[in-house]
C-alpha cells in the first residue's frame, strides 16, 4: 500500500540560497513525528512546500498516492492537510467561533444565490457549520469563549485556537508548527496532552516543528532533524539523542560532517 | 493554559441566546419596513418636491455605499474605481430606457450606433441591464484586479474609474461623448430608489452574515491563513465584486433617471471620493454605518446650504460665502476622524442584537442585582 504522505528529493531555492536541499520525508497514517534543526534550518520552508504556499524548485510531494505539488494552498486544505502557523495567524477582528467556521468554507453545500436569497437550504447549512464549529471549540475548552474576539484571547489559548481551527477542516494530516513556543512549562504539558489526545480519538498524521527537545522528545515517535536545509538524521528520540551529526549540528563543531 | 487569570471574560452580551429571539427579530424587520413604507407614503403625496429629491438623493446613496462597503470594508480591498460602475450603470439604463427618437434628438454629432437606435425597454428591464453590464465590466476586470492587492489594486481600479469616464467622452456614437444625454424620462421615483436601497441591504447583509462573508471577512484579516483554511481568494473577492458592481450599476441607473442629464464630467473620482468619505464616516465594514454614513452625507449637503446665506448675527450680518458647506462639511470629516478613528459605527452593526444588549445593559445598570 501506498504511504499517505510523500515526499521526493524536493529542493527549494530563493535566487542563490537553498533553502530545502533533497529532502525527503515519508508519513503513515497516524503517525506523530517531529521535525527539528537549529533556526534557519529550513524546517518552516518545508511545512510551506507541503501546504502550497511555496512551490518546490525540484521534486514532488504525493498524498494519498496523488501528486500536490502543483496545487494551490486551498485545494491542498481541502484534500486533507491542515497546518498552523509559526506566528499566529488568526483572523484577529472576528470571533473565536467565527474563525473557527471559516474552516468549514471549502465544504460548504449551500451556493451563494442561496445565501443572498435567504434559502431555508442555506439555513440549515449555516446552522450545520456551526454546530460543527462549536464542537471543534469544545474539544479545545473554548466554548465559553466563543464570542470573544479571537485577538482578546490570552497567547496560549491564541494557540489552542488555531489547533483548533485546523481541525475543523478535518484533515487527515495536520502540521503543527511551533505549537508550544513561548508557553510555560504548565501549558506545555496541558498541550501535549491534547496533541495526543487528537492524534488518539482521530487516528490523524501529526506532524510538527518543535524548538522544545523535551517537549518534541516526550511526544513524537520518530524524529527529522534538518540543518542547512539537508536530513542529518531520523529515528526515534533514543537514536536522535545520540546522532553525532545531531549533536554537532545543535552544539557547534565541525568534526562530524565530513562522515555525512 | 488553564491560568483563569488571563481569561477575558464570557461575553453574554454576544451571545444570541440572551437577545431577542429569531422570531421577534422577524417581527420588528417587518415593523421597520412598514414604518419605511408608511413615511415614504406620506411623502410621495404630501412631501414637497425638494424634499423627494433629497430622499431619493439618500436611497441611490444607500445604495452606492453599502455595495462598495462590500469590497472596501468587508474584503478589505482599497477599490478606487466604483465611479466607474456607476458610469456604465447610468449610460446603459438612460440608453436602453430612451426612446429611438429622443435618441436621434440627442446624437447630433454622429449618429448612435445600431442597435440603440432601434432599442427602447422597460425602465425596470434596463436597470437589470445595467446592474448586469457593471458585473460583466466588474468579471473581466476582476482577472488582472484580484492579481494584486493593497496600493497597487487600488492605483489598478483607479485607472479603471478614468478610463471609463474617457471611452464615455469619446465613445461619441454610442455616448454622445462630452454633449451627454440629456432629457431622460424621471422614471426615478421614492418607490424605486428606496426599493432598490431596501434589496441591496437586504441581499449584502444576508452574504455578509453568511459563510460566505465570514470567508470574506478572513480574507481581509490574513490571505495565507484563509487560503490554509480552505478559502479561494480568488474566488471570494470575485463574488463581493461582482455583487457590488452589480448594485453600483443599478444605482448608477436609478441616478440617471433622477438627475434626467448624465454627461462623463458627472462620474469622475469625486464621486468615488463622496462614496469613500461615506463609508469611512459611517464605520468600514459596517453596513449600518455605510447606510448612516450615506444618509448624512446627502441630507447634510442638503441642511448646510444654509451657512451659505446671506446671515444677520445681532449687529453682525454675514454675506453669504459659497463653498461654506464644504468647509463645515471638512470639519466634521476631521472631528469624526479624530475621535472615533473607526467612524460611528467601526464594524459594529445597529443590529436588534445590539440595541437589545444596549437596553439590557442599561437595565442592569439601574437595578443592581
Amino acid at each position: 500500500m501506498n504511504p499517505l504522505f510523500q515526499m521526493r528529493h524536493v529542493t527549494k531555492e530563493f535566487g542563490g540560497i537553498t533553502a530545502v536541499n533533497d529532502f525527503s520525508i515519508t508519513l503513515e497514517r497516524g503517525e506523530l513525528a517531529g521535525l527539528i534543526g537549529p533556526n534557519g534550518a529550513g524546517k518552516t520552508t518545508v511545512f510551506n512546500i507541503i501546504t502550497g504556499v511555496l512551490r518546490p524548485t525540484v521534486g514532488d510531494l504525493t498524498w494519498k498516492a496523488e501528486s500536490i505539488a502543483q496545487l494551490p494552498s486551498h485545494l491542498i486544505t481541502a484534500r486533507g492537510i491542515a497546518r498552523t502557523f509559526q506566528n499566529i495567524k488568526l483572523f484577529a477582528d472576528m470571533s473565536v467561533l467565527e474563525n473557527v467556521m471559516v474552516s468549514c468554507h471549502h465544504s460548504i453545500r449551500s451556493s451563494f444565490w442561496a445565501a443572498m436569497l435567504g434559502l431555508t437550504k442555506h439555513r440549515k447549512e449555516e446552522e450545520r457549520i456551526r454546530e460543527h464549529s462549536l464542537r471543534y471549540l469544545e474539544e479545545a475548552g473554548l466554548s465559553e469563549l466563543a464570542f470573544e474576539k479571537a485577538q482578546n484571547l490570552p497567547y496560549g489559548l491564541q494557540r489552542k485556537l488555531e489547533i483548533a481551527r485546523a481541525l475543523a477542516t478535518e484533515p487527515g494530516m495536520l502540521l503543527l508548527d511551533e505549537p508550544a513556543a513561548g508557553m510555560n512549562p504548565m501549558e506545555k504539558m496541558e498541550l501535549a496532552a491534547f496533541i495526543r489526545r487528537i492524534r488518539e480519538t482521530r487516528e490523524i498524521t501529526i506532524f510538527l516543528i518543535e524548538h522544545d527537545m523535551k517537549f518534541v522528545m516526550n511526544l513524537c515517535e520518530r524524529i527529522r532533524v534538518m540543518n542547512y536545509g539537508k536530513s542529518i538524521g531520523e529515528g526515534t528520540p533514543d537514536e536522535v539523542r545520540s546522532n553525532p551529526q545531531v549533536i554537532s549540528a545543535y552544539l557547534g563543531g565541525t568534526a562530524t560532517y565530513a562522515q555525512g | 493554559m488553564g491560568n483563569s487569570f488571563y481569561l477575558p471574560r464570557p461575553k453574554a452580551a454576544a451571545n444570541p441566546a440572551g437577545g431577542p429571539t429569531a422570531g421577534l427579530k422577524r417581527w420588528l424587520n417587518a415593523a421597520l419596513f412598514f414604518l419605511l413604507f408608511g413615511v415614504l407614503f406620506l411623502f410621495s403625496h404630501y412631501g414637497s418636491g425638494y424634499q423627494v429629491r433629497i430622499l431619493n438623493n439618500i436611497a441611490i446613496f444607500i445604495t452606492l455605499a453599502v455595495s462598495y462597503n462590500l469590497i472596501n470594508g468587508v474584503c478589505g480591498l482599497l477599490h478606487l474605481g466604483p465611479n466607474g460602475f456607476i458610469a456604465i450603470g447610468a449610460y446603459t439604463s438612460a440608453l436602453l430606457a430612451m426612446s429611438p427618437a429622443e435618441k436621434n434628438l440627442n446624437f447630433i454629432l454622429s449618429n448612435v450606433i445600431w442597435p440603440l437606435n432601434v432599442i427602447q425597454v422597460p425602465f425596470a428591464v434596463s436597470l437589470i441591464a445595467a446592474g448586469a453590464m457593471a458585473a460583466l465590466f466588474a468579471f473581466l476586470i476582476s482577472f488582472p484586479v484580484l492579481r494584486v492587492r493593497g496600493d497597487y489594486l487600488a492605483i489598478v481600479t483607479l485607472g479603471f474609474g478614468e478610463v471609463v469616464r474617457v471611452v464615455c467622452n469619446g465613445a461619441q456614437s454610442v455616448t454622445n461623448g462630452p454633449l451627454g444625454i440629456k432629457g431622460l424620462y424621471p422614471h426615478t421615483n421614492l418607490w424605486w430608489s428606496w426599493g432598490v436601497a431596501a434589496l441591496s441591504v437586504v441581499v449584502i447583509q444576508r452574504l455578509i452574515n453568511s459563510n460566505y462573508g465570514l470567508a470574506m471577512k478572513a480574507i481581509r484579516e490574513d490571505e495565507t491563513a484563509a487560503r490554509a483554511m480552505g478559502v479561494d481568494p480568488f474566488r471570494r473577492l470575485m463574488l463581493g465584486f461582482l455583487i457590488s458592481a452589480f448594485f453600483s450599476g443599478i444605482a448608477g441607473g436609478l441616478l440617471a433617471h433622477l438627475i434626467t442629464t448624465i454627461s462623463p464630467g458627472l462620474f469622475t473620482f469625486l464621486l468615488t471620493f463622496n462614496l469613500l468619505i461615506m463609508i469611512v464616516v459611517g464605520g468600514l465594514g459596517s453596513t449600518t454605518g455605510a447606510i448612516l454614513g450615506a444618509a448624512l452625507f446627502a441630507w447634510g449637503g442638503e441642511a448646510l446650504r444654509v451657512v451659505e446665506q446671506p446671515m444677520q448675527i445681532g449687529p453682525l450680518t454675514i454675506p453669504g460665502i459659497p463653498g461654506m458647506r464644504m468647509v463645515i462639511f471638512s470639519l466634521v470629516l476631521l472631528l469624526v476622524i479624530l475621535f472615533a478613528r473607526k467612524g460611528i459605527m467601526g464594524r459594529r452593526e445597529l443590529s436588534w442584537d445590539f440595541l437589545f444588549s444596549k437596553l439590557a445593559g442599561s437595565r442592569r445598570a439601574k437595578t443592581p442585582s
